[in-house]
């Protein structure tokens, strides 16, 4: 089943400058306290900017986990390799269902960067942070959505996890996706890297089971030093 | 040459106080007759080297950093545009050489882009290929350019395998090339065991390493062991 039911980022939340702008500051590595008045309003008048060529489009499947082993996750369509990611399928209760989505901040951003970095290493630096920026609220806002949509059904959803993350091995992690998913729709293309072009895109796979009690495996995990540990 | 330096006093200060209207107002009202461009861009240069000394102390950050260098490049625009007989090749051949780029696989070029802009502003002469670049485009270059350095980035690590064969063939084939890498999959034990002869940590410090590598080569000596 294909579906282009998720509702999408609430431009009330991310369209204004005012509110991204502390949330970029903090991304780029200024303080509110000492940034200067022209920095500050070049850097309001970039996000402005930045958001006019931002085109949000996705695309999301839900399938069937149809088997489960020591270091795979297998549903209809797609296998996902990964000994982390299986092993936490043992303390979910009846794990049945993968969902996958690729999301995109469109081709234009990227354009833009490349063309202000021609002129302004300063102004490509703040539209690349505000491209990460809106590419993780944009996954951020498809993992909830998808999960609220899938509640109504009785499902509970582990954390969204990527291809080149945790265990899952970058290359044959987006191959799986994206043959799985067919994101070209959305111009959305892979390279043999794992590469995603679009840039600010991103791809990702939750699961889901009747009930879950931990959401990623991490508190199974004995790599305590990693930056992408969670707590829960 | 003229003895009053105060004008080109000014255009270092606004370089370093990341004010890109005044460089551009200063370069604008320099007399191209008492000045050499050699000694303008040694003055918008030590604009970005008390900038460096800035953000190593923990004055600047990077945004303010890139401002600096923007406030640089205008200042060289500037010059190329009403002078460019007197920006000549001879000035160019004399500053080492560097090819730079992404290697095949990658796309993120932030990085290399400012590693770029500020090897520029310390006096490299760079050769920037951009990012998702082949190998043989990267050999092809430094056999053109007789290249001193080559600065090769990555942000992920599924390019590094072909990455260690273009070091393996650079340094088969132009062994007086120096290879330094970059990038967040690295660490100076990474960059050994890859076969490059020095590690950038980050963007800013990168031309020290680079002005150690050159010395070190001059010198026959690695600067990773």
């Amino acid at each position: 089943m294909k579906n282009k039911t998720v509702r999408m980022v609430n431009p009330d939340n991310f369209s204004n400058p005012e509110t991204l702008l502390p949330l970029i500051l903090n991304r780029i590595g200024y303080s509110p306290e000492t940034i200067s008045k022209p920095i500050h309003e070049k850097i309001k008048e970039l996000i402005t900017m930045g958001l006019k060529t931002i085109h949000i489009d996705y695309v999301e499947q839900t399938t069937q986990i149809t088997s489960w082993g020591k270091s795979s996750i297998t549903g209809k369509g797609i296998r996902i390799d990964s000994y982390k990611w299986s092993n936490l399928l043992h303390y979910l209760e009846v794990p049945e269902l993968l969902n996958c989505f690729v999301v995109t901040l469109g081709k234009q951003l990227d354009q833009l960067i490349e063309e202000k970095r021609k002129d302004s290493l300063f102004d490509a630096y703040v539209l690349d942070a505000l491209g990460s920026l809106m590419a993780e609220k944009a996954a951020d806002q498809m993992e909830t959505s998808i999960s609220n949509r899938l509640s109504f059904e009785n499902y509970e959803w582990s954390h969204r996890f990527s291809p080149g993350y945790c265990d899952w091995n970058l290359v044959t992690g987006q191959a799986a996706i994206f043959q799985f998913l067919h994101p070209e729709t959305i111009e959305v293309t892979s390279m043999t890297s794992g590469m995603i072009i679009p840039e600010k895109s991103v791809s990702a796979v939750i699961i889901g089971a009747k009930k879950i009690t931990t959401k990623s495996p991490c508190l199974f995990c004995k790599d305590q030093h990693c930056k992408y540990r969670r707590t829960n | 040459m003229n003895s009053d330096n105060t004008i080109l006093q000014t255009l270092e200060e606004s370089v370093f106080s990341k004010d890109i209207e005044r460089v551009s107002l200063v370069v604008s009202r320099i007399d191209i007759q008492s000045y050499s461009p050699t000694e303008i861009i040694n003055a918008l240069s030590r604009g970005i080297e008390k900038a460096r000394e800035y953000f190593k102390n923990g004055i600047f950050s990077i945004p303010d950093l890139l401002v600096a260098i923007d406030a640089y490049r205008h200042g060289i625009n500037y010059l190329k545009e009403i002078a460019p007989k007197l920006m000549n090749q001879k000035t160019e051949d004399e500053k080492p050489r560097v090819v730079i780029g992404v290697v095949e696989g990658d796309v993120h070029d932030m990085g290399k882009n400012i590693v770029a802009a500020v090897l520029e502003a310390s006096g490299y002469h760079v050769y920037d290929l951009g990012r998702n670049v082949p190998n043989e485009t990267f050999l092809e270059t430094i056999r053109s350019t007789k290249a001193d350095i080559l600065a090769l980035s990555t942000m992920m690590s599924t390019p590094l395998a072909n990455m260690r064969i273009l070091i393996e063939m650079t340094k088969t084939t132009y062994p007086h090339t120096a290879i330094i890498v970059g990038g967040a999959p690295f660490d100076a034990d990474l960059a050994r065991r890859m076969g490059a002869d020095g590690y950038a940590e980050n963007a800013i410090t990168a031309p020290d390493e680079t002005n150690k590598l050159l010395i070190s080569f001059a010198s026959d000596k690695k600067l990773i062991k």
